[in-house]
C-alpha cells in the first residue's frame, strides 16, 4: 500500500519572460517506510516537486495536470486550511539553507514546545508543557544533540548549520509525520557534519518507520540514503529504480553519463568522460527527450517526440533505445 | 631548496579580528578576539603540478591561498616565490609579481561584473599593464579560444546571459591572461553542476599542461582532490595535519581526521559512513593542544596539552600527530 501516489504531476511557472515548464508527467509512489532520492541538476525541477507535495508552491506556479494521493486524500482537492492539518503531522519538510529555517527572535525550546503542541491538539490530547518538555528532550538525544538541555534555551543564530538541521529534523520527529520531505539538507554542510546528519536519517528510518522523500544534487549522497532513486532533468523524470539497479546498470544515458562523469573517491587515474553542452533553459525547453541534445545515442525521433516510460528489468526509463 | 619548489613559506600566520575593535570598545578596556585562520603553516608547492588544498569551512583554506597571491598581509611568516621574500615586495615589484600570482574564484555567479562585457572582463588585467588596442583584442580572443569560449558570439556579451560553466571559463581566462606561473583555484566547480563540472576539470588540466602552470586547488571535496591533484595537504582549524602524495594519503590516512574525513565522503556503491563525532570547534578559543583532540577517537594525555610537531613517518609523507612522533 502506497503512503505517496504521484501521478502525472506537471507544473508550470508563469513569469514576465514567458511560462517555465518545471515538471512534466511525473508518476511515482513511495511506500511506507521506504526512502526515495530524487536526483538532479539545477533546473530539474527537484525542489519544485518537493514544494507541489506539500503544497508550497509560489503564488505564479500552478498545478497543470495531475494527482497527488498522500495517505488516500488527494492533496489537490484540499483547502487551504484542510492542507494546513496535513502539514506538520502528515507531510514535515526541512529545507535546504538551516539559517533562514528556524524563526530568529524565538528559543529553540518555543519553537520545538509548538511542534509538539500542535500535535497533541490534532490528536485530541491535552498540552502538558513538562511532559512537553522531557519530550524534547528525549527526541534531541535521538538526533545525537550534546548538551539538550543548554541548546534548548538559545536562539537560532547562537547554533551552528549542523545543529539547526538537528533541530529541525527533531521537529519532525515531535510531529510523528508519516512522510518527512528533505530538500537538500546537508548542501550548506561540511561533508563530516553531512555523514553524521545522513547517518541519522537512516537510523531514524530504520527505528520510526517513516518514509523519506530526499532531493539531491549529489548523487554519491542518493547511494548512502535511499531505498529507490529518482533522475529528474530538465522536468522530465529520466529513470526511477531500486538504487542497487540505477548505480549499477543505469539504462538512461543520461544516467550513464552523470555517473561516470563525476570524480570519485573509489575510481582512480584516466581522464573524466564529460557531458558536451549545458543543462536546457526552461522557458525554451529543447522539444521530444529534454536530453537529445546532449545524448550520444541520439535518434531522428528524439527531438519529435517525448518518449513513454517503459520498464526494463526493474527499473523505468524514459528513453527511445529502449523501444516504446 | 629543491629548483623545483615553486612556492614555499615559514611559519606563516595569519590572524584577525573577530569583532571590530573601535575607540568605544579600548575606552571599555574590552579584550579584542582574534582568529588565527593559518597558524603557523610551512608548506612547499611543487612547480608544474597540483597540489590540493583540503579542508572543511572555517579551516583557513582560502585564506592560505589568498595569502599566497598576496590578496591577504600575513601577519607573521615569509612567502618565497623563486626565493624570493614576496611579503616584503612593493609597489612596481608588487605589480609585477603579482601578475605572476592569479586566483580563480569559487562562484563565478559574484566574480565578475555584471556590468561588464565579457572582453572587458577578460583584458582588464592586461589592460591595467599598459596594454591596448588590437593587441589586447587578439590576446583576449587567444585566451578565449583556448578555455574554449566563441569570441566572435561571446566577446561583447555580459556575465547574465552565460550559463555557470561558460562564467567560470570566463574566470579562468581573466586569470591566465597575464601568462601566469602559479594558480589559486578556489573551489573552482563547487558552484557548477555535475554535469558541467567534470568540462571545467579537464579544462584546467589541459591548460595546466598547455602552459606548465602551477596550480593550488582549494577545496572541500575530496573526490575532486583525487582527480585532479598529485600532491594532497589537509588542513583543519588554520593547522596542516597532513601533506603527501595524493594516492597514497587517501589508499592510507594516517592522521585520525583524514581517516574521518575520507569515511564521510560518500560515494556510488558505499551505503554506510563513518563520520567522527562533533563538530569544528571554535577558532577564537581553539584547543590548547591538537585542534582535532576533542573529536579524536586515539586521543591521549599528551594531545590536550601539547600541539604535535609535523614530523615525516614514511615516503615524503608528513603528519602533525603525537601517534606517529617517536619518543
Amino acid at each position: 500500500m502506497a503512503l505517496l501516489e504521484v501521478k502525472d504531476l506537471s507544473i508550470i511557472y508563469r513569469t514576465p519572460f514567458g511560462i517555465v515548464n518545471a515538471l512534466n508527467d511525473i508518476t511515482f509512489n513511495i511506500d511506507k517506510g521506504e526512502s526515495l532520492t530524487v536526483v538532479g541538476e539545477s533546473g530539474s525541477g527537484k525542489s519544485t516537486l518537493a514544494l507541489a507535495i506539500a503544497r508550497l508552491l509560489p503564488p505564479n506556479a500552478k498545478y497543470v495536470s495531475g494527482s497527488i494521493i498522500f495517505d488516500n486524500i488527494d492533496l489537490l482537492k484540499l483547502s487551504s486550511d484542510e492542507m494546513r492539518k496535513i502539514r506538520g503531522t502528515g507531510i514535515f519538510m526541512v529545507f535546504q539553507e538551516p539559517a533562514t529555517s528556524l524563526n530568529p527572535v524565538f528559543k529553540v525550546k518555543d519553537q520545538l514546545m509548538e511542534a509538539v503542541r500542535i500535535r497533541y491538539e490534532r490528536e485530541g490530547n491535552i498540552f502538558d508543557e513538562n511532559k512537553a518538555i522531557s519530550e524534547i528532550i528525549s527526541v534531541l538525544k535521538d538526533v545525537r544533540m550534546p548538551d539538550p538541555e543548554l541548546i534548548i534555551e538559545r536562539y537560532p543564530h547562537q547554533l551552528s548549520g549542523g545543529q539547526i538541521q538537528r533541530v529541525m529534523i527533531a521537529m519532525g520527529l515531535l510531529m510523528r509525520p508519516k512522510l518527512f520531505i528533505a530538500d537538500e539538507p546537508t548542501s550548506a554542510l561540511d561533508v563530516t557534519v553531512q555523514a553524521q546528519i545522513l547517518r541519522l536519517l537512516k537510523d531514524l528510518k530504520r527505528e520510526y518507520g517513516i518514509s523519506i522523500l530526499f532531493i539531491t544534487h549529489d548523487i554519491a549522497v542518493a547511494s548512502i540514503i535511499a531505498d529507490s532513486v529518482m533522475v529528474l532533468y530538465a522536468g522530465q523524470l529520466m529513470e526511477l529504480g531500486s538504487v542497487k539497479s540505477v548505480m549499477h546498470e543505469p539504462k538512461h544515458p543520461y544516467t550513464q553519463a552523470l555517473l561516470s562523469s563525476i570524480p570519485r573517491i573509489s575510481k582512480t587515474e584516466g581522464k573524466l568522460p564529460i557531458i558536451g553542452g549545458s543543462v536546457p533553459n526552461l522557458l525554451n525547453p529543447p522539444p521530444g527527450c529534454r536530453f537529445h541534445p546532449r545524448c550520444p545515442f541520439r535518434m531522428d525521433i528524439c527531438s519529435k517526440a517525448v518518449p513513454n516510460l517503459t520498464k526494463v528489468n526493474d527499473i523505468y526509463v524514459r528513453c527511445f533505445l529502449y523501444g516504446q | 631548496m629543491g629548483s623545483d619548489v615553486l612556492i614555499r613559506t615559514e611559519n606563516l600566520v595569519k590572524v584577525f579580528l573577530a569583532k571590530n575593535y573601535g575607540i568605544i570598545n579600548r575606552i571599555l578596556r574590552e579584550k579584542p578576539l582574534f582568529v588565527r585562520a593559518v597558524d603557523d603553516v610551512s608548506i612547499e608547492i611543487p612547480t608544474g603540478k597540483t597540489t590540493a588544498l583540503v579542508g572543511e569551512s572555517g579551516s583557513g583554506k582560502t585564506t592560505l591561498g589568498r595569502l599566497l597571491v598576496t590578496l591577504e598581509q600575513p601577519t607573521s611568516g615569509r612567502i618565497y616565490f623563486h626565493d624570493i621574500d614576496i611579503t616584503k615586495a612593493r609597489g612596481r615589484d608588487l605589480r609585477n609579481i603579482r601578475a605572476k600570482l592569479q586566483m580563480v574564484f569559487q562562484d563565478p555567479y559574484s566574480s565578475l561584473n555584471p556590468m561588464m562585457r565579457i572582453k572587458d572582463i577578460i583584458g582588464e588585467p592586461l589592460k591595467n599593464r599598459g596594454v591596448r588596442g588590437k593587441e589586447l583584442d587578439e590576446a583576449v580572443a587567444k585566451i578565449m579560444g583556448e578555455v574554449g569560449l566563441d569570441y566572435s558570439s561571446l566577446a561583447t556579451r555580459r556575465p547574465s546571459e552565460l550559463s555557470g560553466g561558460q562564467r567560470q571559463r570566463v574566470a579562468i581566462a581573466r586569470a591566465l591572461i597575464t601568462n601566469p606561473e602559479f594558480v589559486v583555484l578556489d573551489e573552482p566547480t563547487s558552484a557548477l553542476d555535475a554535469s558541467t563540472q567534470a568540462q571545467v576539470l579537464n579544462l584546467l588540466v589541459d591548460l595546466q599542461n598547455r602552459h606548465n602552470l602551477t596550480y593550488l586547488l582549494i577545496t572541500h571535496n575530496v573526490a575532486v582532490a583525487k582527480y585532479m591533484s598529485d600532491l594532497i595537504m589537509i588542513m583543519y582549524m588554520g593547522k596542516i595535519l597532513e601533506i603527501g602524495d595524493t594516492g597514497s594519503v587517501l589508499k592510507e590516512p594516517l592522521h585520525p581526521y583524514t581517516q574521518a574525513l575520507i569515511e564521510s565522503v560518500p560515494d556510488i556503491g558505499k551505503s554506510e559512513l563513518k563520520p567522527p563525532t562533533g563538530e569544528v570547534g571554535s577558532l577564537v578559543n581553539p584547543p590548547k593542544g591538537c585542534r582535532f583532540y576533542p573529536r579524536c577517537p586515539f586521543r591521549m594525555d599528551i594531545c590536550r596539552e601539547r600541539e604535535p610537531p609535523i614530523v615525516e613517518v614514511k615516503n615524503g609523507i608528513k603528519v602533525a600527530c603525537w601517534l606517529y612522533v617517536k619518543k
